[in-house]
């Protein structure tokens, strides 16, 4: 962490300064009009020397307030009304003060310390929800109340090969979406534009037209952009996320190349830079030999009552990533695990995707259950007691890409009766039933799957049991 | 009630009069205005963003504090569930096992170039060094055609599975450092280890277990001691939990005679609810770590024979990896590591000590014991990567097998004079180190080092990248994986660091 400077660090006590004069100076007025009454008239010495204390704190406030706008982390537009607002809460606070007590007599009428005092309330209001506005974000009172989704949340493509990717929706969109549709999309539209579809990336915003396809530099999406950070009109604005230098070349790229929308990645020129750009883009993200063993569309959560009586016999039930509803469930440490408690996964069959319920006391009838868990890409089964006939119920488990039956007595008629499962890529089988005169069948049946029989052995060398001596 | 609650109420009872016993007028007065202090400056700070944490991606704290060890899920779904980490301690030397430079045999016995001293320093090479070609025989393995000696005879059967990273480099040429930079991401102490950040962020999926097991061979714990298993600033109870060499792995799996094990669940419940009172009173969560480390040890005392004990694998097991029962061995670590990956330890770092070849006499020499190292650690960790790849183990665990530094090209001459074994000196600029497993590319090799293997020409990768790697392999975001101490966020690699994406699947 950088040092503060003295005035940062002043700064960072605007946050708790200003509730100073909003206190005292909202204690002032309600007493000033309390003390019209004639049972409130014993409050009227007080109310001068509580008004010049509110005045000084909104002073104090709006200097440290100064000091913290300096620090630009906040939305320049609302800063700016804050800080004027701030500044004439001040002057009208020491005004109102001079009036009340009479220091500069005035040949004003009775009524003005009092719409003064309106003013000063209404002042007060409005740039303290400005004030809330610039450290809770916008739109925080009502946020309660509106069902809007968040639609700026980071999103991550999985790109297993960029040339065959959509160069909009694989690599142009989602940086929008991360960076930009905060303020150019579906609960707010900046400058007119929107930015989440192509119509209206189309249509362009109150400047006019947006994107100019073949010419980047011409492009206002691209000319906003790399303007100096520093600059108004910069996008996305001073202290939110930004885009990335490669983010920025390809965007360039992309609009260069004619802003397609649907055209794949290998369609579109690139020279070597590009390419380099592109790649990094693909190998950022694990390419796994087919698909991810975690569906991408999103889930409701599992039923917490359900997780709770699976942790209750031993289960460890962990979601696969944080803020994911999928779940992967081990029994590793469960006392005791038989077809009564495999029961207890049903509920979950929405989220399990990987389930490890090896060396259990499962029989054949778990498998009913488990042929319901359909969202299953791993499955460990070693160690069971499981036989073909519990395995061909498996064959529901259209996601299954991982299949551990290590040590059971599975024999070849058993296994492929999961011939058709499409993403099957790794079968372990050591120790199972199923014999080294199968394999050829079984890779026929299993062209694209890894079929391992384990059982290696290693030679016994003469180095592994003697050492060289001193010669 | 029974007898044994009564007695274990008894029990609670005395511990905390022995506490009280010790709470003074003095205690009484300071812990009182403290309090008062405190609250008010806690308010204070409360209102202002503080330590203005810009980083709102930043991990908050994991620490729970009712069960620290508790699986966690990591931010990713990550390819690796476990690490096996085998570490040469000593450094054994690239050159004689996978980085091939023919031109450095053309060299051997001539000085070398000036060039390559300028500005360097060593650990003991004084003066104009020799060259030293390499000793074995190279020859390309597997479909891969990775360069292995034939110094690793059984590794070699294995070449497809294993991901190379050959320009290596750190920037300590002493053990204990660059033990430290490798397994920390500091080279001074203090800071926690990758495996301690790993059960951290991940607890561990076996509640009877530690999440962090450490295992060592050759005969003494690595130069840098218990600190490069340490957990630093993160709450004790992730540093690593070191398990016996030789003999039973943990102490005490026994009962002593004339406990049995209901008065030993009723003591610690005793010791347990003094510390729950003294947590509650001071909050240090180092008092949290005490409490969850009793209850670790109660429970290993059931699982341990179970999960730590080789003996019940069957002999064909034992003759694959080539254990020696009841001695001290990196075999019997490596068949030890894969049992507990397969309970659900999180981490298993093994430490075999004994690779640090200077040839200043045959018990460091490169012709012998080097060689005989080469034979002590090649059967058995060929057998973990196959033996874990019939249980289909391997495509979820990440295993790594390297040195904290490499060896020069040149031969040594302690104090400039002419040795008569050959060795090599401490060398910090390039070495090798392999990945297998864990959603790391099988058959594949990244980085180059020059004609004579001093330095990267291509594909330098630093300690810390390896860390990167291995947090994302398990599913964790190194630059965003922190911790807060000391009014910062703290991450394993620092401010370096990147994913080695050229060897990830
Ligand atoms: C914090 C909110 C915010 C974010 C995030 C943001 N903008 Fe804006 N944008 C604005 C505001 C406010 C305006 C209108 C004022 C102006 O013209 O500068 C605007 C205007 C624009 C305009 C001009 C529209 C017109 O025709 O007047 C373009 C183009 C633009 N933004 C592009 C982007 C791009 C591209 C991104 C993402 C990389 C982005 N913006 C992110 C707030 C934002």
């Amino acid at each position: 962490m950088a040092l503060l400077s003295v005035t940062e660090f002043l700064g960072r006590f605007h946050p708790v300064l200003v509730h100073l004069p909003i206190g005292i100076l909202l204690l002032g007025v309600l007493m000033h009009w309390l003390s019209r009454r004639e049972q409130f008239r014993q409050l009227h010495p007080a109310i001068g020397i509580t008004l010049l204390m509110g005045a000084l704190s909104a002073v104090f406030s709006c200097i440290s307030g100064l000091f913290l706008a300096g620090s630009g982390e906040y939305d320049i537009d609302v800063l700016d009304r804050h800080k004027w607002l701030g500044i004439a809460v001040a002057v009208i606070s020491i005004v109102y003060y001079l009036l009340y007590t009479g220091k500069v007599s005035l040949k004003t009428p009775a009524i003005v310390p009092y719409i003064i005092s309106l003013l000063l309330f209404l002042l007060i209001t409005i740039t303290g929800h400005l004030g809330g506005t610039l450290t809770h974000g916008e739109g925080y009172l009502s946020q309660g109340f509106s069902a809007s989704g968040d639609d700026s949340k980071d999103v991550k493509k999985i790109i297993p090969d960029v040339q065959a990717a959509v160069a909009y929706n694989d690599i142009i969109q989602p940086m929008l979406q991360n960076k930009c549709y905060s303020c150019h999309g579906t609960s707010k539209q900046k400058g007119k534009l929107r930015l989440d579809t192509k119509e209206f990336i189309l249509k362009g915003g109150e400047e006019g037209k947006t994107l100019v396809a073949g010419k980047g530099d011409e492009s206002e999406i691209y000319k906003r952009v790399i303007l100096d950070p520093l600059e108004k009109k910069h996008m996305p604005p001073k202290g939110k996320p930004q885009l990335t230098e490669a983010e920025i070349t390809l965007l360039h790229w992309w609009i260069n190349a004619g802003a397609s929308f649907d055209q794949q990645v290998k369609a579109l020129p690139q020279d070597s830079k590009i390419k380099l750009l592109l790649e990094a883009l693909q190998s950022n993200h694990i390419a796994v030999p087919s698909k991810p063993d975690v569906p991408e569309e999103p889930v409701a959560a599992a039923p917490q009552e359900a997780v709770n009586k699976l942790k209750a016999v031993g289960a460890t039930v962990i979601p696969v990533a944080t803020g994911s509803n999928y779940l992967s469930v081990n029994f590793i440490s469960s006392p005791v695990v038989t077809d009564k408690e495999i029961k207890l996964l049903e509920p979950l069959a929405a989220q399990l995707v990987w389930l490890k319920a090896g060396g259990t006391s499962i029989s054949d009838s778990a498998f009913a259950v488990i042929g319901k868990l359909t969202k299953l890409t791993r499955l460990g089964l070693e160690h069971t007691a499981i036989t073909d006939k519990g395995l061909s119920s498996l064959q529901s488990l259209s996601k299954l890409q991982y299949l551990n039956i290590v040590g059971t007595s599975i024999t070849i008629s058993g296994l492929v009766s999961l011939k058709g499962l499409p993403d099957l890529h790794s079968i372990y089988l050591y120790q199972s039933k199923v014999l080294p005169a199968d394999l050829q069948a079984l890779r026929a049946a299993f062209p694209k799957a890894m079929l391992d029989t384990g059982g290696y052995t290693l030679p016994v060398l003469e180095g592994d049991t003697s050492e060289v001596k001193k010669k | 009630m029974t007898q044994k609650e009564l007695q274990a109420q008894k029990l609670a009872q005395e511990a905390t009069y022995e506490q009280l016993r010790y709470v003074t007028r003095r205690h009484f007065l300071r812990d009182s205005v403290t309090g008062l202090g405190a609250m008010a400056f806690g308010s204070l700070l409360a209102g202002c963003d503080w330590m203005g944490s810009k980083d709102k991606g930043a991990t908050a704290t994991l620490f729970d504090s009712a069960n620290p060890m508790a699986g966690r899920p990591p931010m990713f779904p990550g390819k690796a569930k476990s690490v096996i980490y085998l570490h040469m301690a000593g450094a054994p030397s690239q050159l004689e096992l996978f980085d091939y430079k023919p031109d450095l045999q053309k060299l051997d016995g001539k000085d070398c170039p000036q060039s390559l001293l300028e500005g360097k320093r060593f650990a003991f090479i004084r003066g104009v060094p020799k060259m030293l070609g390499p000793y074995g025989n190279f020859a390309q393995r597997g479909e891969s055609g990775a360069w292995i000696s034939d110094h690793l005879p059984h590794l070699i059967t294995v070449a497809d599975e294993l991901s190379f990273l050959k320009a290596v480099q750190t920037d300590q040429f002493n053990h204990a450092p660059a033990q430290l930079l490798m397994h920390t991401g500091s080279a001074r102490l203090g800071r926690p280890s990758i495996g301690a950040w790993a059960s951290y962020g991940l607890g561990t999926e076996n509640s009877n277990l530690p999440g962090f097991v450490v295992l060592t061979s050759g005969g003494k714990n690595p130069d840098a001691g218990k600190s490069v298993w340490g957990s630093g600033f993160l709450p004790s109870v992730y540093q690593g939990v070191q398990c016996r060499s030789e003999g039973d792995p943990v102490l005490f799996i026994n009962n002593p005679e004339g406990i049995d094990r209901d008065l030993r669940r009723a003591s610690i419940d005793a010791i347990n609810e003094v510390n729950k009172k003294a947590y509650e009173e001071f909050k240090d969560p180092e008092i949290l770590s005490r409490i969850s480390q009793y209850e670790m040890a109660y429970k290993m005392q059931m699982s341990v024979p179970e999960a730590m004990d080789i003996s019940d694998e069957p002999a064909y097991i034992h003759e694959m990896y080539g254990t020696r029962p009841g001695k001290e061995s990196f075999a019997n670590n490596c068949l030890l590591a894969r049992k507990l990956v397969e309970k659900g330890v999180r981490y298993v770092q093994l430490f075999d000590w004994g690779w640090d070849s200077h040839g200043t006499y045959a018990g460091d020499s490169i012709e012998i014991a080097f060689v005989n190292k080469c034979r002590s650690v090649d059967r058995a960790s060929t057998a973990l990567l196959l033996d874990l790849k019939q249980r289909g183990l391997l495509d979820e665990t990440l295993v790594v097998w390297g040195g904290e530094f490499g060896r020069t090209p040149m031969q040594e001459n302690r104090e400039g004079k002419q040795q008569s074994f050959k060795g090599r000196d401490h060398h910090a600029e390039a070495f090798t180190i392999w990945m297998a497993g864990g959603g790391i590319k099988k058959g594949t090799s990244f980085g180059e080092t020059d004609p004579i293997g001093y330095s990267p020409v291509s594909g330098k990768v630093t300690p810390f990248d390896i860390q990167a790697t291995i947090l994302n392999q398990l599913g964790f975001d190194h630059e965003k994986f922190t911790y807060q101490f000391q009014g910062r966020p703290f991450r394993l690699t620092d401010v370096h660091g990147r994913v080695i994406n050229e060897i990830v699947a």
